[in-house]
């Protein structure tokens, strides 16, 4: 077959192109008037910008929005041509349009994939992470994960950009497209609590029952924090290191925001604790090392 | 002899009631120690001790008085075997915390049973979770509250006010106590909480101008003294402001286990 620029030049090339790029236009028009709908309706209920819940977006939402684009391009791509070979048949269209349409097909995929540019690039790397990011749940806006070494909490995920913001109020904005090859690290994975692990060290010289009430004192420690979640176990282990004797507590902190205050809250208890019974702690260095 | 807990809502129990858990903790406590005979005299003819969470506190010491109590109780039930079940009446959010931290539930399983009581306890399981949706969809989207519903739009508003603020730290720590442990007296807020006296005055004062406090003196104590104790009305408010600042999901467990 030979492809001459005739091929292209017919109402049903055009009408493909044209249905590819108008259905994403019409979807973002679509997610941004909806946004705006939002924000009206929560500025009319007096309500602030800044949401309370827990998880801003719920997870049928995106998984509902991330199905509706990918579909929309999946469909317009792949089930418009053959519609519009149709309607050519059925009008008795002159000429052989789905030669026209098949090339356009193939020029796209190949443009797509492998030179387009950067921004179609970006464009469906983050739109097939989105998509994939939403069933398999490695994690949820609202969640706190890691990603290329930063730790975060994740603000927004959309089809360009990755946004965290991190402990020290920065934000972060990772191109979704380059997530692919990257080991993502969710400390809480799309669940509001999320595992604490706090560490505490004896003097190798206490008895045995002031260790057992250590390991209580931690315990009651950790029960009684209203940071505490306790609908998931918990468990305290001992490990004897040169110098010390560690316990290690590890406790599901009820929002994964709430970790630095509810670590805070056993460490605070336990050491009113050994400091009234007069335990001795081992001393450790400015770096988390035994002296 | 079985040993039940029929979950309640509400602090309305009078704890001076012979009936209740806090005087036939105090009838049957030698020191320390609770005396099973001495207990096993004092039990209600009906078989029904009110206002068990009252011997709890969400403290690092306020689990003692409960566990010796239930487990005097335990002794006693496991002698006699020939009564009907022995009903531990308890308020949802302390037997929900005590379910996931002492399993409670395994020494008090929840009992089944299609009565006025049970009905109405899952209706109001029901109603809460309905106000609780609303206020969700209300915050995500901008959704109208029902406007016969218990809470109102200005409710909530007054409520996040105080909140939703990054420094709101003690003020949800408050929210919570008083959830868990109940009915609680200031210098019961201050000791569980080990704030300053000054401090708690505020963060108290704030809260009470929300309106989500009972009425003072709605609350039956034992000597008589005040306490802050959330409404009836203002549950489902603090409870989706509490799980969605601290994440705690008091109810979660509880509506399973407890659909008819």
């Amino acid at each position: 077959m030979k492809i001459t620029p005739d091929m292209f030049v017919n109402e049903f090339v055009i009408a493909y192109i044209g249905v590819v790029f108008g259905a994403q236009w019409l979807y973002l028009r679509h997610d941004q008037n909806n946004r705006k709908r939002i924000a009206s309706n929560r500025d009319a209920q007096r309500l602030p910008p800044d949401i309370l819940l827990n998880h801003a977006e719920r997870l049928a939402d995106r998984r509902r929005e991330a199905q509706l684009q990918s579909g929309l391009l999946l469909g317009t791509v792949l089930i418009s041509p053959i519609v519009l070979l149709v309607i050519a048949h059925l009008l008795g269209s002159e000429g052989s349009p789905e030669s026209g349409l098949a090339v356009t097909f193939v020029a796209l995929m190949l443009w797509i994939l492998i030179s387009g540019t950067d921004l179609s690039k970006a464009f469906l790397g983050g739109l097939a992470f989105k998509t994939v990011a939403a069933f398999k749940v490695p994690f949820q806006i609202g969640d706190r994960v890691e990603i290329k070494g930063i730790g975060g909490k994740v603000i927004a995920l959309d089809t360009f950009y990755l946004t965290l913001q991190t402990p020290n109020d920065d934000s972060i904005s990772v191109p979704t497209s380059t997530l692919w090859g990257d080991v993502l690290t969710s400390v809480n994975g799309g669940s509001r609590s999320s595992l604490c692990v706090m560490e505490f060290y004896l003097s190798p010289d206490v008895e045995a029952g002031q260790r057992q009430s250590a390991e209580d004192a931690i315990w009651d420690a950790i029960q009684a924090s209203v940071y505490y979640d306790p609908t998931q176990s918990m468990q305290i282990y001992l490990t004897q290191l040169p110098h010390s004797i560690k316990l290690t507590a590890k406790a599901y902190v009820a929002s994964t925001y709430s970790e630095p205050l509810f670590s805070s809250d056993v460490t605070r208890a336990f050491l009113d604790f050994a400091s009234k019974n007069k335990i001795a702690l081992a001393k450790i260095s400015h770096n988390g090392d035994e002296l | 002899m079985e040993l039940a807990a029929r979950l309640t809502s509400g602090w309305g129990d009078d704890p001076r009631d012979p009936a209740a858990a806090l005087s036939l903790n105090r009838i049957a406590c030698k020191g320390d120690v609770i005396d099973p005979i001495a207990l096993r005299k004092a039990l209600p003819n009906n078989h029904t001790i009110m206002g068990l969470d009252r011997l709890f506190r969400r403290t690092v010491k306020g689990f003692g008085s409960i566990k010796s109590f239930v487990g005097a109780l335990s002794t006693i039930s496991d002698n006699v075997q020939s009564c009907p079940a022995l009903i531990c009446e308890i308020d949802v959010f302390a037997y929900s915390f005590l379910k996931g931290a002492k399993n409670f539930d395994l020494l008090l399983p929840p009992v089944l049973e299609y009565t006025a009581h049970s009905v109405n306890f899952q209706n109001t399981l029901n109603d809460w979770h309905s106000t609780m949706t609303s206020l969700e969809n209300f915050e995500r989207v901008g959704q109208s509250l029902p406007p016969d519903g218990p809470v109102s739009a200005r409710d909530y508003l007054l409520l996040r006010k105080v909140i939703a603020r990054p420094s709101a730290r003690d003020e949800l720590r408050v929210l919570a106590t008083l959830l868990i442990s109940g009915p609680s007296s200031p210098q019961q807020i201050v000791s569980d909480l080990g704030l300053s006296v000054p401090l708690s005055k505020r963060i108290l004062a704030s809260l009470h101008r929300t309106g989500i406090f009972e009425h003072e003196n709605a609350i039956p104590t034992e000597d008589g003294s005040m306490v802050y104790a959330i409404s009836s009305a203002s549950i489902p408010l603090v409870v989706f402001c509490v799980r969605e600042t601290l994440g705690l999901d008091l109810l979660s467990e509880v509506r399973e286990e407890n659909k008819l």
